[in-house]
């Protein structure tokens, strides 16, 4: 017992007072982290005509609800990862992953029926909004990053999973609100992707910088 | 002594705002949970080393701790991941599986393999008994792979394999 002593008190010894990491705090910044990303994507590209005239297409509706959902549930969960905690279920996002990974399969399925809804997935357009959309999330992306590496993430991959799917979610919404295309193939395909390429993105690269 | 979950939670606010008494005390308490806990959890000979790396890692993550949470959870949470990678890093030497100490310490050999059973279960048969043989009973791989019918590449795979699945249960389960 006698080293586990030693090593108690100069634990003991070195308490200076730490604050304790707040999930509430966190949920707080990346909520704002958020606001001030699409924010200054419309700022900077506009808006979207549609949600100006309240003319808003429904698919438009689904698709910006399915995916500001899967931003809470991811960016929830990822906060809360920071903090160890047995018994913490943290199904949500996955739920919300799948209600959007609907989109793709109906686009898909009308593409299949009707050739002429496949200009919606033309190259262009749909890269150009990917591209945004990932470099919009940078700013939620690293922010987790942060957050977990400054707390204890004791399924480091999971969370990478999850800080990715957020970040790239939050990107998604913004470049959905002013993206000009209006085809579903285009809305259900190419948005949805941002959020897919950036978790893979993050649970590839991210769990080594959160193992400690 | 064990300490009860809602002086923990009171020890840790207070460790958190520098006070090194409260802190000592914890630790204290959480040293003594943590032989338990591994007790039950990890070959004897891995007990010194585990226990003072996870009241390490408890000390540099102690700014993670909700006191509005229970304690125990978040310890037991950060002891499984400390379990975890030990497991990981562990390197299998045919000392260790001649050592008297792991007949010495039979009974607890026995616990341990009982509580590591109840982990297991989650996992695919073939990787629970490739991780309880050489991890815990300490056996080599070609020997594990006699008694298990596979081949010495699958018993790696499926150690490997096991213990990336443990790791994913460290929160669920």
């Amino acid at each position: 017992m006698t080293k586990f002593d030693a090593l108690i008190d100069t634990l003991a010894d070195d308490a200076a007072p730490v604050p304790p990491q707040s999930t509430q705090v966190g949920r707080a910044v990346l909520a704002a982290i958020a606001a001030a990303t699409i924010a200054a994507v419309v700022m900077l590209l506009g808006i979207r005509e549609e949600l100006t005239t309240r003319s808003t297409d429904p698919i438009l509706g689904v698709t910006m609800s399915l995916l500001a959902l899967l931003a809470v549930a991811a960016g929830m969960g990822a906060v809360r990862m920071a903090r160890p905690q047995v018994g913490a279920s943290g199904s949500g996002a996955r739920w919300a992953l799948a209600a959007l990974l609907v989109l793709p399969v109906i686009a898909l399925a009308g593409v299949a029926e009707d050739a002429g809804l496949a200009a919606g997935l033309a190259g262009g357009a749909g890269l150009r909004c990917l591209v945004i959309g990932l470099f919009a999330g940078v700013g939620a992306s690293a922010f987790l990053t942060y957050w977990l590496r400054r707390g204890a993430p004791v399924a480091p991959e999971r969370a990478s999973w999850l800080a990715g799917l957020a970040a790239g979610a939050i990107g998604a919404l913004a470049v959905t609100l002013e993206c000009p295309e209006d085809a579903f193939a285009h809305l259900g395909v190419w948005h949805v992707a941002i959020p897919l390429v950036a978790g893979a993105a993050a649970r590839m690269l991210l769990p080594r910088f959160l193992r400690w | 002594m064990i300490l009860a979950d809602a002086d923990c939670r009171l020890l840790m606010d207070k460790a958190q705002g520098g006070d090194a008494a409260a802190y000592r005390a914890l630790l204290g308490g959480c040293r003594d949970w943590l032989l338990r806990y591994y007790a039950r959890r990890i070959v004897p000979q891995m007990f010194d080393d585990l226990v003072q790396d996870t009241l390490v890692s408890l000390h540099s993550k102690r700014a993670s701790f909700d006191a509005a949470r229970p304690f125990y959870p978040w310890l037991a949470a950060i002891a499984r991941y400390r379990w975890i990678d030990a497991l990981r890093k562990q390197t299998l030497t045919e000392e260790l599986h001649e050592s008297s100490a792991a007949v010495e310490h039979a009974e607890e050999a026995i616990l341990s393999r009982l509580s590591l059973d109840s982990l297991l279960t989650c996992l695919p048969k073939a990787q629970a008994s490739a991780i309880m043989l050489t991890k815990v009973e300490g056996r080599s791989v070609q020997e594990t792979a006699r008694i298990c019918g596979q081949s010495e590449a699958l018993v790696k795979v499926n150690v490997h394999r096991g213990l990336k699945k443990l790791a994913a249960l460290v929160e669920s389960e």
